[in-house]
């Protein structure tokens, strides 16, 4: 009697580790397929909108009125530097922008386009509406700026998929952001381009 | 051979010998955590509160000015307050649907000229607030219309001769915003900050 219950004994022992094994892969893959990447813990809170399209977060309200492209840009006082024109391949966005709580620290202090895999900020050259100030519930107008690498532009049109994302704080960490998808194909490069001037926003 | 004879059963404990319970045995303990837990809520709060709103750092204690009269805080004598909307807007640069509101606070400091931020609109009903306009609507930068606290000396060899002066600022709220409204002016240094109630 005792044999058979020894044998199985040792058949059982032997099955206890490897089903434990199994388990323990089978646990971390799963863990491994739900865990969210790195950095998601401090991730921003992304309100989509389109061009043309109202859209709020937290302290901010913005219209993304126009996008344009060109390879001259000039800004209303004709650029800072001596009336020089800048050269260049340049996305301009258009758009009206308001607080709606506070004036305290309101600037539209981040502005950001990814295109694929690269993402480039605004420019600071030139009047753009960068950082300017924004009134609570009196919405301000003017543009901002990206400069672009000469890969982007294919023929007479820009290229690829882009994505515009603009916030209030310069570190978007765990804030709010108003994100507007970019259709790049249909966007023709003029030859020229004027950026709105900044201030209220008229009709 | 006889059967031998089972022993007697023990008698029952009395109450005083019965084993203590866990509660009792670790009475001492408890009455330590009873105490220490909330001490270590309250001390890393207060800690916390005091990181981010100590040190007179940001404005925390509202002291209200009375209607139409003045308060002395933090080495000045604020207010009484003017204010009003302004309605000949015709040379500024004014947005659609928006009212211009402008507040004039008198400072007199006691001695040594005070610090103090820009004045603040409040919304009383939501809390929703603006700062200072003054380029933007077209009016260029006056010495006579400052809007932080200024450090002119009567005496420029005395720094305790600091002369009066009207902090003068204005507003551009949207037109179906409604008062009453506060107007907060923040000494620097200090916790505290001067309230005026303002309905224009």
């Amino acid at each position: 009697m005792s044999a058979p219950i020894a044998a199985e004994r040792r058949w059982t022992a032997k099955l206890a580790p490897w089903s434990l094994t199994v388990a323990l892969l089978a646990g971390a893959w799963a863990l491994n397929t739900v865990a969210l990447p790195d950095g998601s813990s401090e991730a921003s809170f992304a309100t989509r909108t389109t061009i043309g399209e109202p859209a709020a977060t937290r302290n901010l309200e913005l219209t993304v009125t126009d996008v344009r492209a060109a390879r001259t840009l000039t800004d209303p006082q004709g650029w800072s530097a001596g009336g020089e024109k800048a050269q260049g391949t340049w996305l301009v966005v258009d758009l009206d922008a308001a607080a709606t709580q506070s004036q305290y620290a309101a600037t539209l202090g981040f502005a950001e386009l990814t295109i694929g895999e690269r993402t480039f900020g605004a420019t600071e050259r030139g009047e753009t509406f960068f950082r300017q100030r924004l009134v609570t519930g009196v919405p301000r107008s003017g543009s901002l700026a990206f400069e672009l690498p000469d890969d982007v532009i294919k023929g007479t049109a820009l290229q690829g998929t882009a994505t515009l994302r603009l916030s209030i704080p310069s570190d978007v960490r765990y804030d709010g952001i108003i994100e507007i998808p970019i259709p790049m194909e249909e966007l023709p490069v003029e030859e020229s381009i004027v950026l709105a001037e900044t201030g209220w926003t008229r009709g | 051979m006889t059967i031998p004879q089972p022993p007697h059963p023990e008698p029952a404990p009395s109450a005083a010998e019965q084993p203590a319970g866990w509660w009792r045995t670790n009475r001492l303990p408890l009455l330590a955590l009873l105490v220490l837990i909330p001490v270590v809520g309250i001390g890393v709060g207060w800690n916390e509160w005091h990181y981010a709103y100590g040190y007179g750092a940001r404005k925390v204690n509202a002291v209200v000015a009375p209607d139409k009269g003045t308060l002395d805080l933090n080495g000045a004598t604020w207010g009484p307050v003017r204010s009003g909307e302004i309605v000949e807007v015709g040379d500024f640069d004014m947005p659609a649907d928006t009212r211009l509101l402008a507040a004039v606070i008198p400072v007199e400091p006691e001695a040594a000229a005070v610090a103090c931020a820009a004045p603040v609109l409040v919304q009383q009903s939501t809390g929703r607030e603006w700062t200072p306009m003054r380029s933007e609507i077209g009016i260029p930068f006056d010495d006579d219309e400052p809007s932080t606290c200024i450090s002119d000396l009567a005496d420029e060899d005395d720094p305790n001769s600091a002369v009066p002066y009207s902090l003068v600022v204005a507003f551009v709220v949207p037109e179906d915003v409604e008062g009453p409204f506060w107007v907060e002016v923040d000494p620097i240094g200090d916790d505290r900050f001067v309230r005026f109630s303002i309905d224009p």
